[in-house]
């Protein structure tokens, strides 16, 4: 028991550093959100939310218009600091959850979706976990709904890819990082440009994802497997520019190990 | 009483606030897909739709002016492992130009596409007086050189 709560803190804090850092990333774009920016939300609220109520629509205008959704920006900010300091209080984790779920609907997964949806995902999990923490077996839930999650997310992604003939010759992979507009390295362009090293990569990323459970088979594993997937993430980064898949999946990694180290996880 | 048992009330009753009506108008999925997500990511191979722009001095000479491709991706440094915003907002131009290519009869993206065009039009010419804006899709099938078919091509506005 003793471990999982630890396993839990590393959890929490890895989650307060990835809201931290994407919360900071918005007031770079200020310009964006303010009255003439690309990202300005009073139409947004006339068109989607006009079947709210209209206290709910205000709440919502109010809310989220500018200068007022970098305050509630610096408010995350300031929750996912006590969440790395304090830990799982469930009025800071609930706070964070209702944030994340409004920022959810204003942006519409505009930011790095799939790193929102890890993020929320996380968030409502620990949330409902600790809000029965009396029990210890919904924690437990939590943890382990996380885990199957993260495994999940690379299982299905290499599922789905493996049905391509694109990616199993090794061409998808080519074309999307000679296609990639966020300038991949040069020598990187070079490699991939040749169609047998594109499949060799091809065939390392289907396997890596695919065999991505085996994660669950014991703690060793679960280490091997996360240095993999940190690795992915980081050259992810590194081609792409996803810098927020690498903090949100990394926030999921001990909730994999504790699943790795439990056969059932609503043992008391 | 304790306050943790309250609080999951309380969210309990703000997703259901939020959820119903975003049911009627299509809004929930978000949400939903944050709690169980498909997870596809680079699935496969297919069209991707690209902003161009134009710019003009004159509104008349327009037609004269050349499109150019919109939207360069910022300079990349390793402390974008931490923080990214304009690799970030980069990406997120780049999921508009794909939602209002899918949705092209949606008025909020038009009008965020409207401005990110605007946007772009003026840091091709600051002193520009007219502007359009086209999306075209691009191919993802070949390494060759890229070619692009027009989707949709705005009418000239006016930079006011």
């Amino acid at each position: 028991m003793e471990f999982t709560i630890f396993l839990l803190r590393i959890l929490e804090i890895l989650l307060g550093v990835a809201i931290s850092l994407q919360s900071l990333e918005f007031f770079w774009m200020q310009k964006d959100l303010g009255p003439q920016g690309v990202f300005e939300f009073r139409g947004f609220i006339e068109n989607d939310f006009q079947l709210f109520p209209k206290i709910q629509r205000s709440l919502i205008q109010k809310g989220l218009s500018f200068p007022n959704v970098l305050y509630l920006m610096g408010l995350r900010i300031a929750l996912a600091i006590l969440l790395i300091i304090v830990g799982g209080n469930s009025l800071v984790l609930f706070s964070l959850l209702l944030i994340q779920l409004i920022f959810l609907f204003r942006f519409q997964g505009a930011f790095n979706g799939g790193s929102d949806f890890m993020t929320t995902l996380i968030l409502t999990s620990l949330f409902v976990g600790v809000s029965f923490r009396a029990e210890f077996w919904p924690l437990r839930l939590a943890l382990s709904y996380i885990g199957v999650q993260a495994v999940l997310s690379y299982f299905i992604s290499g599922y789905l890819k493996v049905f391509q003939s694109d990616w199993r010759s090794g061409r998808a992979l080519q074309v999307f990082i000679v296609g990639n507009r966020y300038q991949s390295p040069q020598f990187l362009l070079e490699w991939i440009r040749d169609l047998r090293t594109a499949r060799t990569f091809s065939i390392f990323v289907l396997v890596f994802e695919l065999s991505f459970p085996l994660a669950l088979v014991g703690p060793r594993f679960c280490i091997f497997y996360c240095f993999l997937g940190f690795t992915f993430h980081l050259l992810n980064f590194w081609v792409f520019g996803l810098n927020r898949f690498v903090w949100a999946w990394l926030a999921s990694y001990p909730a994999i190990y504790y699943l790795s180290l439990v056969r059932s996880p609503i043992t008391p | 009483m304790k306050l943790e048992p309250i609080l999951f009330w309380v969210f309990v009753g703000f997703v259901l606030l939020f959820l119903l009506p975003s049911i009627r108008i299509g809004q929930a999925s978000v949400l939903f897909r944050s709690w169980i997500p498909s997870w596809r990511f680079f699935e496969n191979l297919g069209t991707v739709p690209v902003l161009f722009v134009r710019v003009q001095s004159n509104l008349s000479l327009i037609e004269d002016a050349r499109w150019v491709e919109a939207l360069m991706p910022p300079r990349k440094s390793l402390l974008g492992l931490f923080l990214n915003p304009e690799g970030n907002k980069f990406h997120a131009y780049e999921t508009l130009v794909r939602s209002y290519s899918l949705e092209p009869e949606n008025e909020v993206l038009r009008s965020q596409i409207q401005r990110l065009a605007l946007q772009e039009a003026l840091k091709l010419d600051p002193k520009a007086k007219a502007y359009q804006f086209k999306i075209a899709l691009r191919e993802q099938s070949t390494l060759a050189q890229v070619s692009f078919q027009d989707q949709l091509i705005s009418s000239v506005c006016e930079v006011v």
